[in-house]
Order: C-alpha cells, then sequence, then structure tokens
C-alpha cells in the first residue's frame, strides 16, 4: 500500500483510509459487530493503517467497535475521532465548550482503548464557542499527551 | 477559510476532512487552495457520493428509514435519475481504463494533490479490495483534463443534505 502524508505535520498514512461510519451508523442497522471487526482486521491485511471514526456515530458505539478491532494493533495504526456534537434528547447538538471536549477526550481514549488521540477533529464549528478557544483546548490536549493531532 | 486559518495560527491544524468527490467539488474553491498555503492536508468524507459513483444506485433503489440518504435531497428519485449521465460518464472511463467506477471515482480525487487521503466506507470486504485498486489507477494529465472537462458540463441535481442540516455545515 502507498502511503500519503498529511500537510506538513509529518502524519504518514495508508493513501486511502477507510471510514468506519457506515458500520454502526446512517446506513441502516448496525452490521454484526464479529464480521465488521474481521473487516477491519482485512484492511489492516492490506495495507490500512488510517481508520475513521466520531463520538457521535452510534453515539459511541462506532468508538467501541473500531477500538475493540483495534486493540491488538496499537502504535501501528492511525485512529481519527472527532468531538463537537454531543446527542441531547435523540437530537445531534453542538457543542464544542472547553469542559464538553475535556469530557469528550476521556470518553474517546476511553472507548478507543489506546492512551493517545492520533487525529482529533472538531466535527462541526460551534457559533457560540470562538475557535481560538477551541484551538487552546486542543493545544493543551496535545501537551498532556492526550492528543497527537 | 477565516475558521481554518484562527485555528491553524493558534495550533497548527494537520487535516481538514469535509465531503469531496466527483460529484461535490466546491472545496477546489477555496478550501484547498487555503489548505495548500498553510500545508495541512485533506480527508474527503464520501469521496464515493454516498455510493452514487459506485454505479450501484438507481432511481428505482429504496433506502431503509435508519439509512441516512432516505431523506437526503440528492438520492430522490428524480435527481438520482438526472444525475445518472455523471454515473455514465464514470462507467465509460472506468472500462477503457479497466477499472470499476467506485476505483475511477477514488483515483480522481487521490490525483487532485498529494496530500489528499480519501476514507471510502463500506461494510463488504470485496468492496474495501476493490477501493484499495484504485490506487493503482492512474489517471493521466490529459485523461484528468479531459475527465475534468466532462465534469465541468454537468450539472448535479439535489442538494447533499436536508435544509435543517445544511445550515450547520461550513464549506
Amino acid at each position: 500500500m502507498k502511503t500519503r502524508q498529511l500537510g506538513k505535520s509529518g502524519l504518514k498514512v495508508s493513501a486511502i483510509g477507510f471510514g468506519c461510519m457506515g458500520m454502526s451508523h446512517g446506513y441502516g442497522p448496525a452490521s454484526d459487530k464479529k464480521e465488521m471487526i474481521s473487516l477491519i482486521h482485512a484492511a489492516i491485511d492490506r495495507g490500512i493503517t488510517f481508520f475513521d471514526t466520531a463520538e457521535v456515530y452510534g453515539p459511541y458505539v462506532n468508538e467501541e467497535l473500531v477500538g475493540e478491532a483495534l486493540k491488538p494493533f496499537k502504535g501501528k495504526v492511525v485512529i481519527a475521532t472527532k468531538f463537537g456534537i454531543q446527542m441531547e434528547n435523540g437530537k445531534q447538538v453542538l457543542d464544542s465548550k472547553p469542559e464538553t471536549i475535556r469530557q469528550s477526550v476521556e470518553g474517546s481514549l476511553n472507548r478507543l482503548n489506546v492512551d493517545t488521540i492520533d487525529l482529533y477533529y472538531q466535527h462541526r464549528v460551534d457559533p457560540n464557542v470562538p475557535i481560538e478557544e477551541v484551538a487552546g483546548v486542543v493545544q493543551d490536549l496535545i501537551k498532556e499527551g492526550k492528543v497527537k493531532h | 477559510m477565516e475558521t481554518i486559518r484562527r485555528a491553524h495560527a493558534v495550533q497548527h491544524l494537520t487535516a481538514i476532512q469535509s465531503e469531496y468527490s466527483m460529484m461535490w467539488r466546491s472545496p477546489e474553491e477555496q478550501l484547498l487552495p487555503t489548505l495548500e498555503e498553510l500545508g495541512i492536508g485533506f480527508v474527503p468524507f464520501s469521496p464515493l457520493g454516498k455510493g452514487f459513483l459506485t454505479g450501484k444506485i438507481d432511481k428505482n433503489t429504496t433506502f431503509d428509514s435508519s439509512d441516512f440518504r432516505s431523506i437526503v435531497p440528492r438520492f430522490k428519485p428524480e435527481n438520482i435519475e438526472a444525475n445518472q449521465v455523471l454515473v455514465d460518464l464514470i462507467k465509460r472511463i472506468a472500462a477503457g481504463k479497466k477499472a470499476t467506477s467506485a476505483q475511477i471515482a477514488l483515483a480522481w480525487v487521490l490525483s487532485q494533490k498529494s496530500w489528499i487521503v480519501p476514507i471510502p466506507g463500506t461494510r463488504k470486504l470485496e468492496r474495501l479490495v476493490e477501493n484499495l485498486g484504485a490506487v493503482e489507477v492512474e489517471l493521466t494529465p490529459e485523461e484528468l483534463h479531459d475527465l475534468n472537462y466532462a465534469l465541468s458540463k454537468i450539472e448535479i441535481s439535489g442538494e447533499r443534505y436536508p435544509a435543517e442540516y445544511a445550515n450547520r455545515v461550513g464549506k
């Protein structure tokens, strides 16, 4: 598998990644977890090193799936996840308040079975929180070793 | 774009994720030039147009209520029919390159910039293998030029999100 670098960051990943959302969210009822774990392992066998999920996919179950599947491959693959959308009474709500991001990161680390999140995105911009503040929180998380990029 | 610049000034960004495919080329206007200037990678979601570009969906396709596409304007039968011209174009190119439609759609995304990494999804091993085959499909500059010219003549029908979602999504 060919690899590519994401911008000037130094983060190298397979030229094609694997978007995992559809296995449990958005494209019909979730598929059997065991089958999806085998599929993720088949992707690794074929050279994929870049896996995409988010806290809100499920919510939570997609991160749990990805975490369980990639547990044996810690440090050998890049996992991207996202904060900034919370479920409230069954509806998606944009929330990038610093305290919410801090809660989200702990939950994602836990579900993904990792010590560090390789790539952490803001899922959608929260109009109520200045982007500088959001970037500052992520910067702190990087300093604390909870996030790499 | 201003949001990306402001965030990047505080903490260097590694990558931005947004939709990008042969049927959603809006990132070419401002996003890609901005990312190139700032040295930020790009991770396109829905590089296969939520399955549409694979040629496996037609106006008779129905979506379960738990499938997001059941409420996406682009997947209404009349829009699927109107956009069939794009599927046909991709099929013709795929036949000429001995590749599949999905592989052409992914190869097109990959060929735009060296710092783009698409993330197609699937639940099937055969589709996974097919998608990965796109890495071996090379589109020459002439082929890309002709393809982009043909794409520029096609107007895509139907919005990519229902209105209640669209207003939350930045470009």
